[in-house]
């Protein structure tokens, strides 16, 4: 039981991060992407 | 806090470079001494705040132009989100959930445009939504439902 409240304590403070360098990375990505393809017209 | 003003001092033009990852340099707009530097994600960002107090701004809301239909829909779109994920009791809290949205929403919306700055993709400012929503809803969870 002290194992398994250690868990979700865990995931209950990573999810912040996560989601956080998720929105980041996904909107670095498309724009950076959009800005290639734009580059080749 | 100097290198932001030798950066863009040196290179003043950098904005309409075509490499990929030039877009999302923060750079000194205006600085003013060692503690004052205005870049242009906070440019930006004033530029996102604007157009939500002017989006939500609808004085007369009485669903006769373009604005307020965009605006129901939006509205409406949070509302069956919150609806179908939160209890009654806890739909009070909508006014949070709508806000975060639109700021999402609006800051994805600006970085499209030509020549503009993305905010969402750096990450100090993710992280800051995100924290600061995490010790609210921590601090709203303990001491009101708790």
């Amino acid at each position: 039981m002290p194992f398994l409240i250690f868990i979700e304590a865990v995931s209950y403070i990573a999810r912040v991060l996560s989601l956080s360098i998720r929105l980041f990375a996904n909107m670095m990505s498309g724009h950076a992407l959009l800005k290639i393809l734009i580059g080749f017209a | 806090m100097t290198n932001f003003a030798c950066l863009s001092a040196a290179n003043p033009r950098r904005m309409i470079t075509s490499a990929p990852l030039d877009q999302f340099e923060v750079m000194s707009v205006y600085s003013a001494g060692e503690t004052i530097l205005f870049s242009n994600l906070s440019l930006v960002l004033m530029l996102n705040l604007g157009l939500m107090i002017a989006f939500l701004n609808v004085y007369n809301f009485n669903l006769t132009n373009n604005y307020d239909f965009i605006l129901k829909n939006i509205y409406q779109l949070v509302q069956s989100v919150v609806k179908a994920n939160l209890y009654i009791r806890k739909q009070q809290y909508f006014a949070v959930l709508f806000y975060l949205f639109l700021t999402l929403f609006v800051a994805n919306l600006v970085g499209l445009l030509p020549y503009s700055f993305t905010v969402t993709s750096s990450f100090i400012v993710t992280l800051f939504i995100s924290l600061l929503h995490f010790i609210g809803v921590n601090i709203v969870g303990v001491s009101r439902h708790g």
